[in-house]
């Protein structure tokens, strides 16, 4: 087991604002596109990116960005708003959001680091086209008075079905907290944290440096991911049969649901990705179930549906979609 | 679901336990009637909760240049411009230091323009401490003494 079978993926996010223009919530029309125009012109000397407009996008294309955590649920309710993505999709400037700029790289399992990396190579390409609005005592300045100083907002997705089962979640995140590391559901700020899973952030932004940032929250994550994997194994060592018997029964369900409501797939998913790592079910790869995971988000299905022409509710197209597309294959058992 | 003991028709979200002559005693109420009861509840503020909270005062009405008022501001716990940090910069300061842990000072890694000297800085620390204090808020008080002392402190071994 190590520590991609526990962190899924990490995220750094950047807030940026622009000289001589007003915070995008006092932004005309104009100076929107404007503003828009001159960003996506900075993007160019950095390298190829794809510049998607909301307005451009129906409600479920929207809705599937933000299933692969790309923008935010803020964004694509604005239909001014506007996002750039690169083609592996590791890196995305979130424009006219929040805050003029919202730069973020993410990475697959825990790699804090690159991602910091890559997300300040862009940072300072557009530093040389634009003006940031920057203060001496505040450092960069953002329209929400949280994201002052840095405006890096670092962040991690963390599955902590051991953790979760043995109950030793709500003593642990009391002890991060003091750490100045948040605690969320799967999709930030007032989610659910289904199926286990987690995203952990910095708190701070001011009077913090960025590397101090990084440096906290790598730590943490990986003594969490730590216990996490010693409780895993403590667990199955202890109640073989029974852990045994929980993950086989959402596997057995999985492969013959006829239809499978959200929370009840995330649960279920959540277990495979345990037996994954346990060995229990070795045959399938963990990226597979990663896949999964966000495939099976109701937006993304959704499309799905609607490209293959399939017309069912919800929860049966999800049942169906795993049934055809995964747990049909026999290697697996 | 337990049902709230007072109007026996909410769920009970507030639980105590009452220890009399060494005998518990559990209690369960709804938030109203928590609320209505005087029980004490601790959750920590929202960074909203926490502007919106921030006393009206004479200077509630100023307008920053970009159209944007305080009142905007506790509204939404948004900013409308940059200038805005420096007409609302009294009645910031200190929700500023609330969100970012009694910090006020940025410590970027790629920050290159002067920093403002330390003698500034205890002075405007003293004034948001006085103003602290004047308003009961105990907790902002006790971090903006602390970092009064540590910044005398720095700069009296600084010669050595």
């Amino acid at each position: 087991m190590n520590v991609s079978d526990v962190v899924l993926s990490c995220r750094v996010r950047l807030a940026r604002n622009i000289d001589e223009f007003p915070f995008p919530s006092k932004l005309s029309k104009e100076q929107t596109c404007d503003l828009t125009e001159k960003i996506v012109g900075a993007s160019k000397s950095f390298g190829e990116f794809n510049h998607v407009k909301i307005s451009d996008l129906n409600p479920n294309e929207r809705n599937r960005f933000v299933e692969k955590h790309l923008v935010s649920h803020e964004l694509i309710s604005c239909d001014n708003a506007s996002f750039l993505v690169n083609e592996q999709e590791t890196l995305s400037v979130m424009i006219c959001e929040e805050d003029h700029m919202r730069i973020q790289c993410i990475l697959p399992s825990l790699d804090l680091y690159s991602a910091d990396k890559l997300s300040f190579s862009a940072d300072k390409a557009f530093a040389e086209k634009l003006s940031y609005s920057q203060s001496p005592r505040f450092g960069y300045l953002t329209a929400c008075p949280t994201n002052l100083g840095t405006g890096m907002r670092a962040s991690a997705m963390i599955h902590l079905a051991g953790l979760t089962m043995a109950k030793q979640t709500d003593s642990l995140f009391r002890q991060i907290q003091k750490l100045g590391v948040l605690v969320r559901g799967f999709y930030g700020e007032g989610s659910a944290a289904l199926g286990g899973i987690y995203q952990l952030s910095n708190q701070f932004t001011l009077g913090v440096s960025e590397d101090d940032i990084i440096e906290t929250l790598d730590r943490t994550l990986n003594r969490i991911a730590e216990q996490e994997m010693n409780i895993r194994e403590v667990l199955y060592q202890k109640n073989k049969t029974l852990i045994e018997d929980v993950i086989m029964r959402s596997f057995g369900i999985c492969k013959y649901a006829k239809r499978l409501p959200y929370d009840e797939f995330m649960s279920h998913i959540s277990n495979i990705k345990l037996g994954i790592s346990l060995g229990i079910l070795s045959n399938i790869p963990m990226q597979s179930a990663d896949e999964l995971l966000i495939k099976c988000q109701s937006a993304s299905l959704a499309l799905h549906m609607a490209e293959n022409n399939i017309k069912a509710p919800d929860d049966v197209a999800r049942a169906e979609y795993l049934r055809n597309n995964f747990f049909n294959m026999e290697r697996y058992i | 679901m337990i049902l709230c003991d007072k109007c026996k028709a909410k769920e009970a979200v507030m639980h105590r336990i009452i220890i009399t002559n060494g005998k518990k005693h559990a209690q369960h109420f709804c938030l109203e009637c928590a609320a209505q009861a005087g029980i004490m509840m601790f959750k920590l503020p929202s960074f909203a909760e926490l502007a919106a909270s921030e006393q009206m005062s004479d200077n509630s009405s100023l307008k920053c240049v970009c159209g944007h008022t305080f009142s905007d501001f506790k509204k939404t716990g948004m900013l409308g411009c940059t200038e805005c940090y420096n007409t609302f910069s009294e009645k910031l300061l200190p929700i500023i230091s609330s969100a970012q842990l009694g910090r006020t000072q940025q410590k970027n890694r790629s920050f290159t323009s002067s920093v403002p000297n330390e003698s500034e800085d205890v002075v405007s620390l003293q004034k948001l401490l006085d103003e602290a204090v004047a308003t009961e808020n105990y907790e902002e008080a006790v971090i903006l003494r602390d970092k009064i002392r540590a910044l005398s402190r720095d700069k009296q071994e600084e010669p050595k």
